[in-house]
C-alpha cells in the first residue's frame, strides 16, 4: 500500500470520527434553537387568539372552525389563570396520518360563558432534524474526503518528487561499475539526510565491493602459484629414476588432486567474477554459431561416446551478451550433455522462435532437480565433476535475466532457455 | 640450445630449470623484471619463459622489448591469470605460446620443442627417432621411409612422445595435451588407452620397435630399447 493511500485511510478516519461526533452535536443544537423558536411562535399564536375571542361575544361560532390547531371546548368550571404546555398526538385528516402536536391549554371567560382554549402546532418531526443533519454531513464528509484525497495526491507527487528520483537511481546502481551515488539537494530536510545517507552507503559499497574483488583475485592468484609448485614438484618428482609402479601411482594420485583443486579455484574466480558482474563488453552473438563451434570443438569427444546430435535451427537467434560469457555458457551446457550421456546416446540441439534447447539422453536424476543448479551438486556420483557447471550457466543466465528450465521424462533431458 | 627463465617464484623457477636441464638446455635464470631486461639486452636466447605477472614490472614489456630487438627469439608467455585478455595481448605483441599456472613440465617441453622447430630456418624442421622420421608441417609420418597413416591424435601423440622421450608421461598429462581442458571425465582415460594402442600397432605394423612402455595405473614413457 502506498504510503499516500496510508495517510489518506488515517485521515478519513479522523475526519469520519470528528463529523460524526458534528453531527450529534449538531442534532441537539438544532434541536433547541428549533424547540426556542417553536414555543416563542406558539405563544404569539396563543395572544393572537387570546385577542380575538376577548373581543368576541361569543365562542361558539368559532366552536366550529375548530381543528387540530385551535380546540375551544365549553366547561362549566374554569381554570382561571393557569397555562397548562403539553404535547400530544393527534390525527391530521390532510396528512392522513397521526403528528405529534404541542399545545397551551388556558381557561378563558367570555361574556360570562367559560372555555378551555388549546392552541397547538405540528412539531417538528425529530425524523426530519436527523435527516436533514445526515443528509448535510454526509455531502460536507464527501466534499472533504474528496478534496483532501486529490489535494494529498497533488502534493506527494511534487513533493516526493526528488525521492522518486533517489530511488531509480538507487534501483540503477551496480556496486561493480565502482560508481558512487550522487543526488540533486530538494529544499526537504528529510530527503536531503536521506541523500547524504545513500550516498555515504554507496561510496562504503563501492569500496568495499573493490577490496573484496581485489581479494579475491589475489587469493585465487596466491593458491595458484603454490599448486604450480606442488604439480612441479610431483612432475619431477615423478621421473626420479628407480620408483616402483606403486609410487609412481601415488605421486600421480597426488598430482592429479592438485590439479582438480586448481581447476576447482579456477571455476570458484569465473563464477565470482560472473556474478559481480565483471563482464561488461557485450557484443551481437550469433547463437547457432556459437552453438556450432563448440559442437565442432567437442567433436571427438562426442565420437568417442558414440554420441548422435541431432541440431533443429530453424531461425537465427541473435542476443546481445558478452562473448567469453557466451562461449563459457554453451560450452558448459553442450559438455554438460555429453558427460551425462549414455553410451550410444543421442544429444538434439534445438534453435527455435527465441528458445535455446538441449536434450540428452541419460540415466534419471539422483538428485532433486531444484538442487541442480545449486554450488558443488553433482547428478552422479562421478567424483571427477567439479559440480560447478550448472551453478556458472545460472549465474551466467542470472546476469541476463534469463532463465532455465530442467525436465527429465522418458531417459532424455532438456535444458530450455528463453533468449 | 640457449633459453632464459623469467620467474619471480623461487620454486618455480628452480624445479622449471631443472627439469628443462635435464632435457639438455643451457639455462639462465631471472627472477625480477630488471634482471630479466639486462638480460635480454644483453644476450640473445632461442627461447624465453616470462611470467607475466612480476612484482616489479609487466612481463609484456619484456615481451615488447624483446620483439624491438627483431629478434627471432621463441617466447612462452606464463600467467597465473587465466584471462582472455592477457592471452589476447600477448599473442598480439609477439608472444609464440601461452600458459596457464599451474601447468605441467612435459607441456612446456612440448610447446618449447614445437616453438624451436618453428623458428629454426636453417636446420632441422623434422623429427627424427630412431627409424621413425616425422616432417610436422605436412603432418606426415614415415616409418623406416615407408609413410603411415595416423589420426591428427596419435600424431599429435607421436610427437609428444618424442618431445617428452625418456619422460613419464601420466595420462592426466596426455589428456590435458591432447583435449586442453575439455576433458576432464573419468572415462577420457580409456580414450587415452585406445589412442595409444592405435598408435602402437600401426608402428610395430610398419616395422618400428615398440617404444612405448606402459606404466600400470599410471601412465607410459617413450623411451630407448636398452632403456626399457
Amino acid at each position: 500500500m502506498k504510503l499516500n493511500d496510508k495517510t489518506n485511510r488515517y485521515f478519513i478516519t479522523a475526519s469520519l470520527i470528528v463529523f460524526c461526533a458534528g453531527g450529534i452535536l449538531f442534532y441537539f443544537l438544532f434541536q433547541l434553537i428549533i424547540d426556542r423558536d417553536f414555543n416563542q411562535r406558539l405563544h404569539e399564536r396563543k395572544e393572537y387568539y387570546i385577542r380575538i375571542f376577548s373581543q368576541s361575544d361569543s365562542l361558539l361560532h368559532y366552536q366550529q372552525f375548530s381543528a387540530n390547531s385551535i380546540g375551544i371546548i365549553p366547561v362549566d368550571r374554569i381554570i382561571a389563570g393557569k397555562e397548562v404546555v403539553s404535547d400530544t398526538i393527534l390525527f391530521d385528516r390532510i396528512e392522513n396520518k397521526f403528528n405529534r402536536y404541542r399545545q397551551v391549554s388556558l381557561g378563558m371567560n367570555v361574556r360570562g360563558e367559560q372555555y378551555k382554549i388549546q392552541v397547538r402546532r405540528a412539531l417538528v418531526e425529530r425524523k426530519d432534524i436527523i435527516q436533514g443533519v445526515v443528509i448535510l454531513e454526509v455531502l460536507l464528509f464527501l466534499s472533504f474526503a474528496v478534496i483532501l484525497s486529490l489535494l494529498n495526491n497533488q502534493l506527494s507527487k511534487s513533493l516526493w518528487k526528488p525521492f522518486y528520483a533517489a530511488l531509480d537511481k538507487i534501483d540503477h546502481y551496480k556496486a561493480e561499475k565502482g560508481e558512487t551515488l550522487e543526488f540533486s539537494r530538494s529544499n526537504i530536510d528529510e530527503f536531503d539526510v536521506l541523500a547524504a545517507a545513500i550516498e555515504k552507503m554507496t561510496s562504503r559499497i563501492s569500496q568495499e565491493f573493490h577490496i573484496l574483488k581485489e581479494f579475491t583475485e589475489n587469493a585465487s592468484h596466491e593458491i595458484q602459484t603454490p599448486l604450480a609448485i606442488v604439480k612441479g614438484k610431483l612432475e619431477v618428482l615423478i621421473q626420479s629414476p628407480g620408483l616402483s609402479e606403486d609410487q609412481m601411482d601415488m605421486i600421480n594420485t597426488a598430482s592429479m588432486a592438485a590439479t582438480r583443486l586448481s581447476k576447482l579455484n579456477e571455476a570458484l574466480l569465473i563464477l565470482s567474477r560472473i556474478e559481480n558482474r565483471q563482464f561488461h563488453v557485450v557484443k551481437d552473438i550469433n547463437l547457432h554459431e556459437t552453438v556450432d563451434r563448440h559442437l565442432n570443438a567437442l567433436e571427438e569427444l562426442i565420437q568417442i561416446k558414440g554420441i548422435e546430435v541431432i541440431k533443429n535451427y530453424d531461425n537465427p537467434i541473435v542476443f546481445q551478451m558478452n562473448p567469453l560469457l557466451a562461449d563459457i555458457l554453451f560450452e558448459n551446457l553442450i559438455v554438460n550433455a555429453i558427460k551425462h550421456n549414455t553410451a550410444e546416446g543421442s544429444i538434439a540441439v534445438t534453435l527455435r522462435a527465441k528458445q535455446f534447447t538441449i536434450s540428452n539422453t541419460g540415466e534419471p536424476p539422483m538428485r532433486d532437480p531444484a538442487q541442480l543448479f545449486q554450488r558443488f551438486v553433482k547428478a552422479s556420483s562421478k567424483s571427477h565433476s567439479l559440480g560447478l557447471g550448472l551453478s556458472i550457466v545460472k549465474a551466467i543466465l542470472d546476469t541476463y535475466q534469463l532463465r532455465v528450465k530442467y525436465t527429465y521424462g522418458q531417459h532424455v533431458h532438456t535444458m530450455t532457455i528463453d533468449f | 640450445m640457449k633459453m632464459l627463465v623469467i620467474e619471480d617464484e623461487e620454486e618455480l623457477l628452480r624445479f622449471t630449470l631443472t627439469y628443462l636441464r635435464s632435457e639438455g638446455y643451457v639455462c639462465e635464470e631471472a627472477a625480477t623484471f630488471q634482471e630479466g631486461m639486462e638480460k635480454i639486452n644483453l644476450y640473445d636466447y632461442d627461447c624465453v619463459i616470462a611470467d607475466i605477472g612480476l612484482p616489479d614490472g609487466n612481463g609484456l614489456h619484456l615481451v615488447r622489448q624483446l620483439k624491438s630487438k627483431l629478434s627471432d627469439t621463441g617466447v612462452i608467455i606464463i600467467s597465473a591469470r587465466n584471462s582472455l585478455e592477457d592471452k589476447i595481448e600477448g599473442l598480439d605483441i609477439g608472444a609464440d605460446d601461452y600458459l596457464t599456472k599451474p601447468f605441467h613440465l612435459s607441456e612446456l617441453n612440448a610447446r618449447i620443442k614445437s616453438i624451436l622447430r618453428r623458428r629454426k630456418f636453417q636446420g632441422n624442421k623434422e623429427i627424427d627417432f630412431h627409424e621413425i622420421h616425422v616432417l610436422p608441417e605436412t603432418m606426415q609420418t614415415l616409418v623406416n621411409g615407408r609413410e603411415i597413416a595416423l589420426t591428427k591424435k596419435e600424431f599429435d601423440l607421436l610427437i609428444y612422445f618424442i618431445s617428452n622421450k625418456d619422460k613419464v608421461l601420466t595420462k592426466e598429462y596426455i589428456v590435458e595435451h591432447l583435449w586442453g581442458d575439455y576433458m576432464d571425465t573419468a572415462d577420457s582415460y580409456d580414450f587415452i588407452y585406445a589412442h595409444v594402442s592405435n598408435l602402437r600397432r600401426k608402428l610395430i605394423e610398419s616395422g618400428a620397435h615398440d617404444y612405448v612402455k606402459s606404466i600400470y595405473g599410471v601412465g607410459y614413457k617413450f623411451t630407448d630399447l636398452e632403456a626399457k
